[in-house]
């Protein structure tokens, strides 16, 4: 039972707050309670994870691979911990952060739909629940992206839902595709069956899987959709997003290259190595040009993507271990940024670089806020990102894969840049015309403590490298010899 | 644009549908049919009668600063007495959610494995369980998204 | 039987992309309905044909006898049929408030005006 509690509680929250529809003040801290349980409910996931090995948890007295399964080994308990830590950010910030229209309209339930989604999507143990939680995810993400109805929202939930829709058409053909040929979709039961399987027939699932992750991961020639929506929905909106959403994707292609990947399709690491590269490059240089606070942000959501495929793509332990170390590090500085764009562009009154500035002057400690996920995304040393672009870069280096490496390190120079940049302008440089409004009210206070919070928790990252990387390590390990995974689930569960 | 005939009609069928429509939850264990059928043709129930009355028989207009408004959804507030079909919806979920716990309290080993009691009565036996639980949530949680959509989408823009 | 619902497949495709590449709005949003509809009919035949013979223990029997249709795939298309149900209402409340928002159903006039109005 204990794997599902992660998904089965904010879903149950979502269900209170729905009976409670009429009064969406009560929501804020319904939302705020139950994402300060879901996080003991995680710790409590991971500890049992990490304790014991996989925990697994059949659903209605199915035993697999007939049944639905939900699954918590290392890298998923992990990844739900960390969701339930930014869902808590984000509830918290919610409080005062979100508007009455929106909220009358179901912001809060649907907040909690998604962590639901995310965290089923890091749970399940088979293909086709995981397609029914990427859909879960991905209506509620589509109600959050378009609430409100303005109009540059509706082109980037258009935008979105278009191009998540033929992810979705990709996914379910891919897996028409396993099912006509091995008969199965628990994922341990396809890691054991499709080395047997015709390699062609082999190559195509992995393949279309690879595409359809690839546009939630939003990797390098599948990423538009990303740019395109993510800087027009409220600034909480986007740091959910930001934080969750692209991992999600992430965390399916790790799930799918290492059980899949080895027997059933060898060329996979090849691949993944060049999009990557594509993905670090292309990200970083679209960052660089732009002139808006969140569309910086969103389009080094993909540089920073390229860095974790590529720990992937080289697969070797210490690489492995890089790109799970790097996916949790990220998800808490990118929430964090987004929600910093955010307070700064309350008290700036715009998101365009050319109209914000000041802010160093008036308010030195959001300043402080915003340098430590700044610099931490940059990869400097001691924070989280400077210890997840070396582990990462020196698997490179070990792996001879040296245009990556240098190609990384010339994207972190300019990750530095861009970096540099949003603090010259929104930060450093004098305002465009006088204040006159107070900088700090009570509402933004209060959403500054979300922001304190992830930024000590990214500190605290860096400065505990040590033990994290070596939780890391064993996250890596126990996804490289996928054995462990597939005895878990099919060898007599409990 | 009214059409009387229709008016007519849907006074004379949408109720039919309804009863059609939990014959449907019913039968779905063993035979065709099931909560979201059976939801969908409930939910098609209201439908016909927003299409013959207007969405006006359901919901009050907001008049800015007027009798009604409220903020629950920009344009029209639902008429005194009438659910919410959000919670229509939220019963559904809880309803699903607690039948996966009914075997659980039962000491069966997993989330959602079913029960299933023998009910005698004068005309028979039947069994139940919690599957028709689970599928009566399942009606539920379709009743409520078809209404809310049929609303939305019939509801004319504020001019 | 199987060839008949390939090409519908294979038709059904082509109509999607063609759609989809349309400026209309509402027929992109078919043209992706479309699309759900023919990777539905895809696991369909993927799962093999069997017609005439559903997955129902006769009468006065325990088992099944082979040949049977399978109905884990039909039930994975059901459950997609489900989500694609609501990712339809959504999207045609989607459709609704981009007209509502810019009073057109094209496409090209969502970007630049959009891009105008934050500049």
């Amino acid at each position: 039972m204990s794997a599902l509690w992660p998904v089965l509680w904010p879903l149950l929250t979502a269900t209170v707050m729905g009976l409670l529809w009429r009064h969406p003040v009560w929501h804020r801290w319904i939302g705020v309670g139950a994402c300060f349980a879901h996080v003991f409910i995680a710790v409590h996931l991971m500890g049992e994870a990490n304790g014991r090995g996989p925990v697994v948890t059949t659903l209605g007295g199915w035993k697999p691979p007939f049944g639905i399964v939900f699954v918590a080994d290392r890298l998923g308990a992990a990844m739900v911990l960390v969701t339930a830590v930014i869902g808590f950010a984000i509830a918290l910030s919610s409080v005062r952060g979100i508007d009455a229209r929106r909220e009358a309209f179901g912001y809060h339930p649907l907040v909690q739909t998604l962590l639901g989604g995310v965290c089923g999507a890091f749970l399940t143990g088979d293909f086709f629940n995981l397609y029914v939680w990427f859909e879960v995810m991905l209506v509620s993400s589509f109600v959050l992206l378009a609430l409100g109805g303005e109009r540059r929202q509706m082109a980037g939930a258009l935008h979105y839902v278009s191009y998540n829709l033929v992810a979705s058409a990709t996914f379910l053909i891919g897996m028409g595709t396993l099912y006509g040929s091995i008969g199965t979709l628990n994922m341990a039961d396809v890691a054991q069956r499709l080395p047997q399987a015709n390699p062609a027939v082999a190559a195509v699932v992995v393949g279309l899987l690879t595409v359809a992750f690839g546009v939630k991961a939003a990797v390098f020639p599948l990423f538009t959709w990303l740019p395109a929506s993510y800087h027009t929905p409220p600034t909480l909106v986007s740091a959910l997003f930001a934080g969750l959403l692209t991992k999600v994707g992430v965390y399916a292609l790790i799930r799918t290259t290492t059980l899949l990947g080895p027997d059933s399709a060898p060329w996979l690491p090849g691949v993944l190595v060049v999009v990557a590269v594509l993905s670090m490059g292309f990200g970083v240089l679209g960052a660089v040009a732009q002139d808006d606070f969140r569309r910086v942000l969103s389009l080094h959501i993909v540089s920073q993507i390229g860095y974790m495929l590529f720990g992937l793509a080289l697969m070797t332990p210490l690489a492995l271990a890089g790109a799970v170390y790097y996916v949790l590090h990220h998800i808490l500085v990118k929430t964090n940024l987004f929600l910093i764009g955010g307070l700064a562009k309350r008290m700036c009154g715009t998101e365009r670089l050319a109209g914000m500035g000041g802010l160093y002057r008036r308010s030195p400690g959001l300043s402080l806020l915003f340098l430590v996920p700044a610099l931490s995304l940059a990869g400097l040393p001691p924070l989280s990102g400077f210890w997840a672009k070396l582990f990462v870069v020196r698997a490179g280096i070990e792996a001879d894969a040296w245009a990556g490496v240098a190609v990384a390190l010339a994207c972190g120079l300019l990750t530095l840049f861009s970096m540099l940049k949003l603090w010259n302008e929104a930060f450093w440089k004098p305002a465009p015309q006088e204040p006159t409004e107070p900088l700090w009210t009570a509402r933004r206070k209060w959403m500054a403590v979300p922001v304190a919070l992830l930024a000590i928790g990214t500190v605290g990252f860096g400065l505990f490298a040590g033990p994290l990387f070596a939780f890391s390590e064993r996250v890596a390990e126990e996804l490289l010899r996928p054995e462990t995974y597939v005895q878990a689930v099919l060898g007599g569960s409990k | 644009m009214r059409s009387l005939i229709l008016s007519v009609g849907a006074r004379a069928v949408s109720p039919l549908l309804l009863v059609f429509s939990f014959h449907c939850l019913l039968r779905g264990h063993n035979e065709p049919g099931g909560g979201f059928i059976g939801g969908l043709v409930a939910g098609s129930a209201v439908a016909l009668w927003v299409l013959a009355d207007g969405v006006e028989r359901f919901t009050v207009q907001a008049v800015p600063g007027g009798e009604g408004q409220t903020v629950r959804s920009g344009s029209s507030a639902l008429r005194g007495g009438m659910v919410d079909p959000v919670t229509v919806m939220s019963v559904g979920l809880l309803t699903m959610l607690a039948s996966g716990f009914v075997g659980l309290a039962l000491g069966r080993e997993d989330f959602l494995t079913g029960a299933w009691w023998t009910v005698n009565t004068p005309l028979g036996s039947a069994k139940l369980g919690t599957p028709l639980l689970f599928d009566l949530g399942v009606y539920f949680v379709v009743v409520g998204v078809v209404v809310a959509f049929v609303f939305e989408l019939s509801q004319e823009a504020p001019q | 039987m199987s060839v008949l619902v390939v090409v519908l497949v294979g038709v059904l495709f082509a109509v999607a992309a063609y759609l989809m590449m349309r400026r209309s709005i509402v027929k992109l949003i078919f043209g992706l309905l479309l699309l759900g509809t023919s990777a539905n009919l895809f696991i369909f035949v993927a799962a093999r044909l069997v017609p005439g013979r559903p997955p129902i223990v006769a009468p006065g029997q325990s088992t099944l006898e082979p040949p049977f249709a399978d109905p884990l795939g039909q039930a994975l298309i059901l459950t997609a049929i489900v989500i694609s149900f609501g990712v339809l209402a959504f999207a045609m409340v989607l459709v609704k408030k981009t007209y509502q928002a810019i009073g057109d159903d094209d496409l090209d006039a969502l970007d630049p005006v959009s891009r105008e109005e934050e500049g």
